[in-house]
């Protein structure tokens, strides 16, 4: 397998106003899963697309194992593209499709048929060689498609929302086969997904919003550490704070809170805090210095827990996830309290004004992801 | 099919049958004797006796004609719908020029043919003038060039757009699956658009093949006087003023009929298996 990069890739669509790109960079390593997230219209299938050659950059570099063949044709760039629907080729066979590249490869007819058989049995569908493909089901569909890709044999794989055709039954086995083909083959895999869960199976993620690389960072560090509003937006279930960064501690209507030192530093900021973090209390339980009074305006039931919008004295809006078993009625006046001081909180830099984070100033962030320990629980 | 399938296929096959299964009978019993247009009917089959040696002459005449002409146009038609799954505007233009063609009656065509290619039209002054000796006899001569180039002209339009219409959904897509396989243009063309486009341009061949065996007024305008293709024979006997011709302008219809079936028939059979005979399975 080999490495992938993208560096300072610029695209815009004849007939946009704005660029679907906006010097977007991210780096694969060899046998490295990345996963791209963003909202839609961020430009991550343009991402994708323009590394496989199958949209022409404006500018930027694709390199692979250091190459750059931002110039050449998806047929000589050695990457291979998986899209969200197999796009089996139905005038072949199950082991004809799989087969396809290693026949363009110069094989014989019966040793292509026998490399199918390796991939065929690496999917779980031994048995299945000779069948019509528009017999299979759509799970068995995307796993011809895998096996196809894969039999290709090429340096890097790019995965298009792969997975986001089928049921979650059927997404949940295809990540398992995933798994498992990652731990046969370890091939360099770049893949594009809305489903956050699905972006986790990756080593890393890549969060792109407005065609820029907001934060290049292991899941749980970007639950834990989004680098931008927009970041902690697109994940959901933060509450914004805004205020001041000063001497280590983030000011606001809540009060004077410790912040990591790795946070924005000192001037304006908005404190990120997962909602299952914050803790309420009645209105008049006594505590003070810390926290806003606030007033539910909704409750919204998600499973086992309980989900509350409430507005802030100050007309700031945040969101509660109460523990399970705790309930609180629309209308109720209450306290809402940052999580306890046993760990530093997350800020970046940046203004926002009732949940509005307008003023934000995005793509921020451009350092690109270096590995590092994951940090351990940040939340309290 | 489900009854429910046989019950709303009713009035096609009532329509066909009425029309196709009247008309052939007819002509059938016509051709025997049991038609006369005067007389007392009575079996024979003087009219296939007499037409025998012109009936020969004309099924050769016949394939001689809708055998290249249904090769070239499935190959220009192949072409064509090519060069219009490319898209842009060049495709545009493409597409509507095929219309335009599909539009113009083939009796129009063929004269426009005659005027373009015959030994006064416009190729034959233009070679003149350009100190040709002569111009060969591509209208009326012994090869039925300027019949199949007509038919193969029109028809290409509509086996391009056929085509077009079957491949065109998924088109670019398969085509950047099969780029990010490996495959160069070429390969692609012939790996996945040839086979994909394949049981499209084989039915689309076979309604012009049938079609051309059974057209009669562009052979009639282009061809040679001797021998007759069969629809041209049938058409020429049928309007003979020897009323006794009639039975022979039966049998040469007839005729005319079983080739196309003969045709017909086993492509029918075949075509849901072109898929797998282009490439086998495999590629």
């Amino acid at each position: 397998m080999s490495t992938l990069e993208v560096r300072g890739l610029w695209h815009r669509y004849a007939d946009a106003d704005t660029p679907a790109l906006r010097g977007a960079s991210v780096a694969v390593a060899d046998g490295e899963m990345v996963s791209v997230v963003g909202p839609s219209g961020s430009g991550k299938s343009t991402l994708l697309r323009v590394a496989a050659g199958l949209l022409r950059s404006t500018s930027g570099q694709v390199l692979v194992d250091g190459r750059d063949v931002a110039d050449q044709p998806t047929e000589r760039r050695d990457l291979t593209v998986m899209f969200q629907h197999p796009l089996l080729f139905e005038h072949l066979d199950v082991a004809g499709n799989i087969a396809f590249a290693p026949r363009l490869a110069g094989s014989g007819r019966r040793e292509a048929r026998r490399c199918a058989q390796r991939y065929l049995r690496l999917v779980h569908l031994e048995g299945l060689d000779s069948r019509d493909v528009a017999s299979l089901s759509g799970g068995q569909q995307q796993r011809v498609a895998l096996a196809r890709a894969l039999a290709a044999e090429r340096g890097a794989l790019l995965l298009d929302e792969p997975f986001s055709s089928l049921d979650r039954e059927l997404r949940a086995s295809m990540h398992d086969l995933l798994a498992e083909v990652r731990a046969a083959l370890a091939p360099t895999i770049l893949m594009v997904t809305h489903d956050l869960d699905e972006a986790a199976l990756a080593e890393s993620t890549v969060v792109l919003v407005d065609g820029s690389v907001h934060q290049h960072a292991p899941m749980a560090e970007v639950y834990q550490r989004p680098a931008t509003v927009a970041v902690a937006r697109l994940l959901g279930g933060f509450t914004e704070v805004a205020g001041t960064v000063r001497d280590g501690a983030h000011h606001s209507a809540w009060g004077r809170l410790p912040v990591a030192a790795e946070a924005a530093g000192d001037g304006a900021a908005v404190l990120l805090v997962r909602r299952e973090a914050l803790r309420i209390e009645p209105a008049d339980g006594g505590t003070t210095g810390t926290g806003l009074e606030a007033h539910v305006v909704r409750r919204r039931p998600t499973g086992t827990r309980v989900v509350l919008s409430l507005m802030g004295s100050d007309d700031s809006r945040m969101e509660v996830e109460l523990p399970i078993g705790e309930d609180v009625g629309p209308g109720t006046r209450v306290r809402v309290l940052p999580p306890d001081g046993r760990s530093s909180l997350w800020a970046v830099r940046g203004v926002t004004s009732g949940g509005n984070a307008q003023g934000i100033s995005s793509g921020s962030h451009d350092s690109p992801y270096v590995a590092r320990t994951p940090l351990k629980e940040t939340r309290s | 099919m489900t009854s429910r399938g046989a019950g709303g296929a009713a009035p096609g096959i009532v329509a066909i049958t009425v029309v196709a299964g009247t008309g052939m009978a007819a002509v059938v019993a016509t051709s025997v004797g049991l038609m006369p247009l005067y007389g007392e009917p009575a079996p024979s089959l003087d009219g296939w006796r007499s037409a025998a040696p012109d009936l020969v002459a004309g099924i050769g005449e016949s394939l001689l004609i809708a055998v290249p002409a249904t090769v070239l146009a499935a190959l220009v038609g192949f072409l064509l719908a090519t060069l219009m799954l490319g898209g842009g505007r060049a495709a545009a233009v493409l597409r509507l020029a095929c219309l335009a063609v599909l539009a113009v009656p083939h009796l129009v065509g063929a004269t426009s043919v005659s005027l373009l290619l015959g030994d006064g039209g416009v190729g034959a002054r233009l070679a003149a003038r350009a100190g040709g000796d002569g111009w060969p006899a591509l209208v009326g001569g012994s090869w039925p060039v300027a019949t199949v180039l007509e038919l193969a002209w029109k028809e290409s339009a509509f086996v391009a757009l056929v085509v077009l219409a079957a491949v065109a959904p998924g088109h670019r897509m398969r085509m950047q699956v099969a780029a990010g396989l490996g495959a160069r243009p070429v390969q692609r063309l012939v790996r996945v658009l040839l086979p994909t486009a394949a049981p499209a341009v084989g039915a689309a061949s076979l309604v012009t093949l049938v079609y051309a065996i059974g057209s009669y007024e562009v052979a009639w305008l282009l061809g040679r006087a001797v021998p007759e293709p069969l629809p041209v024979l049938a058409f020429r006997l049928f309007g003979s003023i020897e009323l006794t011709d009639r039975p022979a302008a039966a049998a040469a219809a007839v005729t005319g009929s079983v080739l196309a079936l003969c045709v017909a028939v086993p492509a029918l059979a075949a075509l849901p298996r072109l898929r797998a005979l282009s490439s086998g399975g495999a590629p």
